[in-house]
């Protein structure tokens, strides 16, 4: 079960190349990370906001700035995200 | 309203209370994202001294104090918490006392400290808070840092789309606080407003979505940005101390620098105030006693026990003020958040998230307060894991101790030496919590990283001062409880003749009881080369808190030749001595064997207590067993292998 759809155009936010952005059209919810997405949209990243990719961090994580913050994800939960540019 | 109590515990940490409001006082309380300025709000309004910092799970304890002004009110400091659906039990904590208490025990006002430049995101909890029948007053915080980005906040328009009284306050600077004091009262004396409504029969994040909505209307009309935010300080400094290769090693110079800084500085002080206690102090002393007509009893227990034991500790506290000094500074200007980021992957592979490195940094600083922050984390799991790993981080305590070895058998290399001996702590606990992994935990899934990054700030003088007191405080507060108690036993034990023709208070330690006592307990420590009756007695005492192994120490030389006086230069050539003797010619082997040990091992009595708190004990039991096997077998290792090369 996901929130939002996903289109041809939309990428996962880890594949996204640092310094480039767009619009969350999915954030892909399964029984095990619903407190994930839960955090996720308490600190803005939700369907229909505006994201930008940063600098990849160690273990395969990268730094997004949301709603004037920087936040630093790891590998998997960037999975769960989507974007279309 | 009431609230668990947080317990207090001896330890060489202790978070600074304030006044207590009377008896009868109208109970706000004081709630807000991680991160926002809610604790240095608390500080700022009641005078307390409570632990901040520029990381997110800075407080995960309650803290109370009187808010004094035209009327005084207990203040009640809650956990950070982004919102009320807690993710952790320092959240679940916040939501008990907002929640899920009985209407007659809410608080009369809660509130919101909310972070202007973050504004959206803050507001959620203020969003949930007004489907409940409270009263609140929101505290916009930060509205400095968002006008440098080109935001502005119209607190009064802000106020009334959320339908609750906004006051902008700037704590660090002691800004508004009046206002928000003269707007609490005015809640006090009005009716509890209206729940907002929300639509029946909606989903969790269909109801979400409703309260975003009403968030990005509310900030919509209360708020304009007259810029658009470009690449800031902050994001240049990430781009080094994030980076997939530099941000690692970055980190690792750090904490070498740290120490180094510590010893390097420290020790020449260390070795001035050494100087004066051994001598002109203990002279004077031991000359006044004599004049007083005081007996040799009592002249021993002062000057062989306080002065060359309590004594020598003290000596460490210009070593303890500078590490506490750096630990601020790292904490106070955001980089700690990025070393959680930075340790992750190591931290993955051993089950635990990133966050869970927040918990062992504290530990680095005294284990107590870090058993505590283990709060932070969601799972019990990983409480408990966690809470197990952190006596394996090197507190301070051992530091002094790592200092004297280092200056006595390193002299040109001390620094490098303490900071290898972190190094070993790191692996220490990475290796234990593999094993534990591999073996109690293996169904334990991971937790995603999710670390909000707070923009790097230039510390501030007064709260890296006052920090650094705390921690100070609480180290002064050690020396003059456990270690004056321990420092007296060490005395008696050691004044008490069991062989040889001595008497009490005049006996060779050697034929002391505490010689004897600590002579059963040294073959244990024969295979790692540190057997004598000196270093096992030592460690012995260290069970209650690591600063009395030098105690024990200097008492022990002091008594066994009371001319030296505990002098520093003669406890370092005793030391020699007795490693070079315990080690079969092997001195060097046998310290980096007790240094490992003494890594490894209990940490102290108060770390044990926060760990019955916080985790029960059984499993204190367990982490006991496993630190004192795995600090044998390490020690062990380490001087059988040593001693073929060295």
């Amino acid at each position: 079960m996901s929130i939002g759809e996903l289109c041809t155009d939309c990428v996962e936010l880890g594949a996204c190349r640092a310094g480039h952005g767009g619009v969350v059209t999915c954030v892909v919810r399964n029984e095990r990370n619903v407190g994930t997405v839960r955090r996720l949209a308490e600190l803005g990243i939700r369907r229909g906001a505006s994201i930008v990719a940063g600098q990849r961090t160690p273990g395969g994580g990268r730094v997004v700035a949301v709603a004037g913050s920087q936040l630093a994800l790891d590998a998997d939960t960037l999975r769960f995200l989507h974007i279309c540019p | 309203m009431t609230e668990p109590q947080p317990h207090r515990v001896a330890s060489c940490h202790s978070d600074g209370t304030g006044a207590v409001a009377p008896a009868g006082a109208p109970v706000v309380a004081l709630v807000g994202a991680p991160n926002v300025g809610k604790s240095t709000l608390f500080n700022a309004l009641t005078g307390a001294r409570r632990s901040v910092g520029n990381w997110p799970g800075t407080s995960v304890e309650v803290g109370r104090g009187a808010w004094k002004g035209r009327r005084v009110m207990d203040l009640v400091d809650l956990p950070g918490a982004y919102s009320l659906d807690a993710a952790s039990p320092d959240e679940e904590l916040t939501r008990a006392l907002l929640v899920d208490v009985p209407a007659c025990e809410l608080p009369e006002v809660t509130v919101v400290t909310v972070d202007a430049a973050h504004l959206a995101r803050s507001l959620y909890l203020v969003s949930q808070l007004r489907e409940l029948p409270l009263r609140l007053v929101v505290a916009l915080t930060m509205d400095d840092v968002a006008r440098r980005r080109g935001i502005t906040v119209d607190a009064e328009a802000l106020g009334r789309e959320l339908a609750v009284p906004v006051v902008v306050v700037d704590p660090r600077r002691r800004a508004g606080l009046a206002r928000l004091h003269d707007a609490v009262l005015a809640q006090l004396d009005a009716p509890v407003p209206a729940a907002r409504p929300v639509p029946a029969g909606l989903g969790e994040f269909e109801l979400a979505d409703d309260r975003f909505a009403w968030i990005e209307s509310a900030v919509a009309r209360a708020t304009t940005q007259t810029a658009k935010p470009g690449q800031s300080w902050s994001d240049r400094i990430d781009r080094v101390a994030l980076h997939v290769v530099w941000g690692p090693l970055l980190f690792l110079a750090t904490m070498w620098a740290v120490f180094q800084l510590t010893t390097t500085v420290a020790v020449p002080l260390q070795d001035a105030l050494d100087t004066f206690v051994a001598g002109p102090m203990s002279d004077l002393t031991s000359t006044a006693l004599r004049g007083l007509g005081a007996g040799r009893i009592v002249t021993g227990l002062v000057v062989d026990g306080v002065i060359a034991g309590v004594g020598m500790v003290l000596t460490f506290v210009p070593l303890m003020a500078i590490m506490f000094v750096l630990l601020a500074l790292l904490e106070d200007s955001g980089y700690l958040a990025r070393a959680a980021v930075v340790s992750d992957r190591v931290m993955r592979l051993i089950g635990l998230p990133g966050k869970a490195f927040l918990p062992l940094i504290v530990g680095f600083g005294c284990n107590v307060p870090a058993i505590a922050a283990t709060r932070v984390l969601s799972t019990r799991r990983q409480r408990v894991l966690t809470a197990l790993l952190v006596p394996f981080t090197s507190c301070s305590a051992r530091l002094t101790v790592f200092v004297l070895l280092g200056a006595v058998f390193f002299p040109d290399n001390a620094g490098t030496v303490v900071f290898a001996m972190y190094l070993v702590s790191i692996a220490l606990i990475v290796i234990t919590g593999l094993l534990l992994k591999k073996t109690l935990w293996r169904a334990m899934g991971s937790e995603p990283l999710i670390m909000d990054l707070p923009p790097y700030q230039r510390p501030t003088l007064s709260l890296v001062g006052i920090s650094t007191w705390i921690r100070l405080k609480g180290f002064l507060q050690t020396a003059t409880g456990i270690i004056l108690a321990t420092v007296v036993v060490v005395w008696a034990l050691q004044a008490w003749p069991v062989r040889g023709e001595g008497e009490f208070a005049d006996v060779p330690v050697q034929d002391s009881a505490y010689a004897a006592l600590a002579e059963t307990v040294a073959p244990v420590f024969a295979p790692a080369g540190f057997g004598s009756w000196e270093s096992s007695g030592a460690l012995v005492t260290g069970f209650v808190a690591k600063e009395t192994i030098i105690s024990t120490w200097a008492q022990t030389y002091a008594v066994a030749d009371p001319e030296a006086g505990g002098d520093g230069a003669e406890l370092g050539a005793e030391l020699r001595r007795s490693f070079d003797e315990s080690s079969g010619g092997h001195p060097l082997p046998a310290v980096w064997a007790f240094m490992v040990f003494l890594l490894a091992y209990t940490p102290c009595v108060a770390t044990l207590a926060a760990q019955w708190r916080e985790i029960g004990a059984r499993w204190t039991a367990f982490g006991v067993a496993v630190q004192l096997s795995v600090a044998w077998v390490l020690a062990v290792a380490v001087f059988q292998v040593g001693r073929l090369f060295w």
